[in-house]
């Protein structure tokens, strides 16, 4: 199907049914990436992306469960922060990079801290739901056995809400994704987004083309390895929840 | 023999949403000797497991007091465990069955061995050597609760606090555990409370019976059982003993439960 689609999409631009210059044929976009990798150019773009989402996402999970276990856990930090929660998290996450560019500027520290913001929100609420979601019994054992609110947080509610925090990472992924894109236009310098915007700009068609298929597979590549540590972390829940639908 | 856990004029009451409070239970007293293994039968929704969970240091009392071994219970003691009735929610889904049993020990002052000989060893006693790395989620009822048992004696604990630990098993698998309980109990001679509203087992396991009755609920009689031991489950539900006190305790909470 994928192939397919692919020698259509060649055929149709060859034929010229469509502007050439707009749609360049498949194999034109395959030889400007291959040439783009060998010269480093592309890997270099990639690799700054790749931080800044890293960084970002890596924040936001800290401090998702972080907030997120405080506020499930303890009553006074719910009834405290989930005000606050609850007016910044319809805010559309695009929306805060002209504040972070007043404060920040246009370089790293900005692109880190939306992709952090942007991730944070379906981390922390569903990391709350998760801890909500702990059984009563299960911290009264931990309790009988004398283990101490750090243990039982760690050792109790964390795997227990797992299930639901992980599927936060996963919404959280995607956002990070589209943040790193979206902040790395402005001001389109660097970064795989920063790359495509700038060959757009500069006409150099292929090469754009070029950046947004990479940023496909980049896309896909990331899912497959998420589903790879959903599936590590969460055997003994998939398991259940097999045995519980027999 | 000693007294080793007292319970002196426990009551609870806890507020209901419209601002006054409901009474559960009201000044309980009994007291539980050395190797005992005191039944406290109740109907249900009399606060059996309320009671439990204070004895247990889960739960503080509203008034009176819990004494166990001359100190005034405020926390879950190192030498008390106490055994749900929901084991399938109180074992740790994530956990193979070694897991869970290892999880009761992390917090004792246990070199790695140690652990590692406790675990096999109370898996061996439930029967179920061989289950190690079995999740929870893989065994049937009984087998989870088995765990739960071999997890508590882990710890090795003076005195076991069982919240109707059988109730939801089926009848074959439910005779068996109690056997198996009354097997432990006189072989590692624990001391037990075991709450229950099931009159026929708490006749069948104890050697002492304390009767909850009212609302809120009170401790109304306390006796000693003279049905022999070992017990077993026909000739000990065949002893005309047996049937005695089985209907004296039915006629005492029958009458409680109609009534309230």
């Amino acid at each position: 199907m994928l192939v397919l689609l692919l020698v259509l999409w060649e055929g149709v631009s060859r034929a010229g049914l469509v502007n050439q210059f707009y749609v360049p044929p498949v194999t034109k976009i395959a030889s400007e990436l291959w040439r783009l990798m060998i010269s480093g150019e592309l890997v270099r773009h990639l690799g700054t992306s790749a931080v800044r989402f890293g960084l970002g996402y890596v924040i936001a999970v800290a401090l998702g469960l972080g907030i997120g276990l405080l506020m499930g856990y303890f009553r006074a930090g719910y009834l405290l922060l989930e005000p606050l929660i609850e007016l910044l998290r319809p805010l559309p996450p695009p929306a805060i990079i002209p504040i972070a560019i007043l404060f920040l500027g246009i370089d790293n520290q900005m692109k880190v801290s939306v992709i952090a913001f942007a991730c944070f929100f379906p981390i922390v609420v569903n990391t709350v739901q998760g801890v909500a979601g702990v059984d009563r019994v299960l911290i009264d054992t931990a309790r009988t056995f004398g283990l101490t609110t750090r243990e039982i947080l760690w050792k109790i509610v964390l795997p227990s809400a797992s299930p639901s925090i992980v599927a936060g990472m996963r919404i959280a992924l995607a956002i990070a994704l589209i943040l790193t894109v979206i902040a790395e236009f402005v001001g389109f310098t660097d970064g795989i987004g920063g790359f495509i915007l700038d060959m757009e700009r500069s006409f150099r068609v292929p090469e754009m083309w070029a950046g947004v298929f990479t940023l496909m597979v980049v896309g896909y590549l990331l899912n497959r390895l998420f589903v790879i540590f959903e599936s590590r972390t969460l055997a003994w829940y998939f398991g259940q929840s097999r045995r519980a639908q027999e | 023999m000693s007294v080793l856990l007292d319970v002196q004029g426990v009551g609870k009451a806890f507020p209901t949403p419209d601002g006054s409070s409901l009474r559960v239970l009201d000044s309980i007293s009994f007291g539980v000797g050395e190797g005992e293994f005191v039944g406290v039968v109740g109907p249900s929704g009399c606060g059996k497991t309320t009671l439990l969970q204070i004895i247990g240091g889960l739960l503080p009392p509203t008034d009176g007091r819990v004494v166990v071994d001359g100190r005034v219970i405020t926390a879950p003691q190192k030498q008390m465990v106490v055994v749900f009735q929901q084991y399938t929610k109180s074992l740790l889904p994530w956990r193979t069955v070694e897991g869970n049993v290892h999880f009761a020990l992390e917090n004792l002052p246990l070199d790695a061995a140690e652990r590692a000989r406790r675990v096999s060893t109370n898996l061996k006693t439930v029967g179920l050597a061989g289950f190690e790395r079995y999740y929870p989620y893989q065994l049937s009822g009984g087998m989870q609760q088995r765990v739960a048992i071999a997890r508590a004696l882990a710890r090795e604990p003076q005195i076991l606090l069982m919240d109707e630990p059988f109730s939801s098993l089926d009848a074959m698998t439910r005779q068996g555990l109690q056997d198996l309980l009354l097997g432990l109990w006189r072989e590692f001679r624990k001391t037990i409370v075991f709450v229950t509203h099931d009159i026929e087992e708490a006749v069948y396991l104890s050697s002492s019976i304390v009767l909850l009755r009212g609302r809120p609920s009170h401790s109304v009689e306390r006796f000693r059982s003279e049905l022999p031991y070992p017990r077993d489950q026909l000739a000990t539900r065949e002893d005309p003993r047996f049937l005695r006190y089985r209907r004296h305790v039915y006629e005492q909470i029958g009458t409680a439960a109609s009534s309230g």
